[in-house]
């Protein structure tokens, strides 16, 4: 179910310019392996037409009880526009398991790319 | 080499933070801090109903026993809101729902418990503070237990 994402390419880049992609960092170890802390991250904006993502997508959503907080998780299960999200690591995670079913508008959008975080992390570590 | 200076690219442009931890210190919850200022309520509550009031007419006297009662007061105050507090993080942020199969009266339990702190605010009540512990005492255990361990029960007086 939980394919690789694939690294971003010139497309990618060419589709951030353009508006269609969303340039996220993630912050956190809630989704070793699949995402570690400081890798950045292409999302591809939710579209309006109330398709939900399927299970074992990574979304870029907002946290159902602080609108402030942007959070990254994937889906478990989708239905009727709510999504049932989780961290690949449980152990770290704060997910749908406390704060309950995400609504598909909180959705900000769905994971399309990663970038390698190959090379030193910004801030030293 | 193209691949690593498209990655460039993309590490020098603005980035969004995008959450991926728990709330919580990732995993570091201890019931201790909610039976510490549970113990604190039980021994301000025993401290209020000890002070003797000043015999009338002497000033001085009611001056210190209404600092000295304002003083427990608000601490009984703090230490039951701590209380709810700490039960509140270990009852979301800790238990998972995995955990009513183990404990089916986990609900009710801390439910009470945060009750029990409002009620130790609002009264002075020796009666409701040692439920309050008692029922801290049962989420120690239940705590532990659902870590593996059986830990013991101790406290600070």
């Amino acid at each position: 179910m939980n394919t690789p994402l694939p690294a971003a390419g010139l497309k990618d880049l060419l589709l951030f310019f353009l508006g269609r992609r969303r340039l996220f960092q993630v912050e956190g170890d809630s989704m070793l392996p699949a995402l570690q802390p400081k890798q950045r991250l292409l999302v591809k904006l939710r579209p309006h037409d109330g398709r939900s993502p399927s299970p074992g997508t990574v979304v870029v959503c907002h946290h159902p009880s602080n609108i402030n907080l942007v959070i990254t998780k994937r889906v478990w299960q989708s239905n009727d526009g709510w999504l049932e999200l989780r961290g690949d690591n449980p152990a770290a995670s704060t997910d749908s398991r406390q704060f309950g079913q995400v609504s598909l508008e909180q959705v900000i959008g769905e994971v399309t790319a990663v970038i390698s975080p190959t090379g030193r992390h910004s801030d030293g570590t | 080499m193209f691949r690593s200076a498209l990655s460039a690219i993309f590490r020098a442009l603005p980035a969004e933070a995008a959450q991926a931890h728990c709330d919580g210190p990732c995993g570091v919850y201890d019931p201790s801090s909610a039976r510490v200022a549970a113990e604190a309520v039980l021994s301000m509550t025993k401290k209020i109903k000890a002070i003797e009031a000043p015999a009338a007419g002497d000033a001085a006297a009611l001056a210190a026993y209404n600092n000295t009662f304002s003083r427990y007061v608000a601490i009984k105050e703090e230490e039951a809101t701590k209380a709810k507090k700490e039960l509140m993080i270990l009852w979301t942020d800790y238990f998972k729902p995995d955990h009513l199969a183990t404990f089916p009266d986990l609900h009710d339990t801390f439910w009470k418990a945060a009750k029990l702190c409002s009620a130790c605010k609002v009264n002075i009540d020796q009666g409701k503070a040692e439920e309050l512990m008692a029922a801290v005492e049962k989420i120690h255990g239940m705590f532990w237990q659902s870590k593996g361990r059986n830990d013991a029960w101790v406290t600070a007086s």
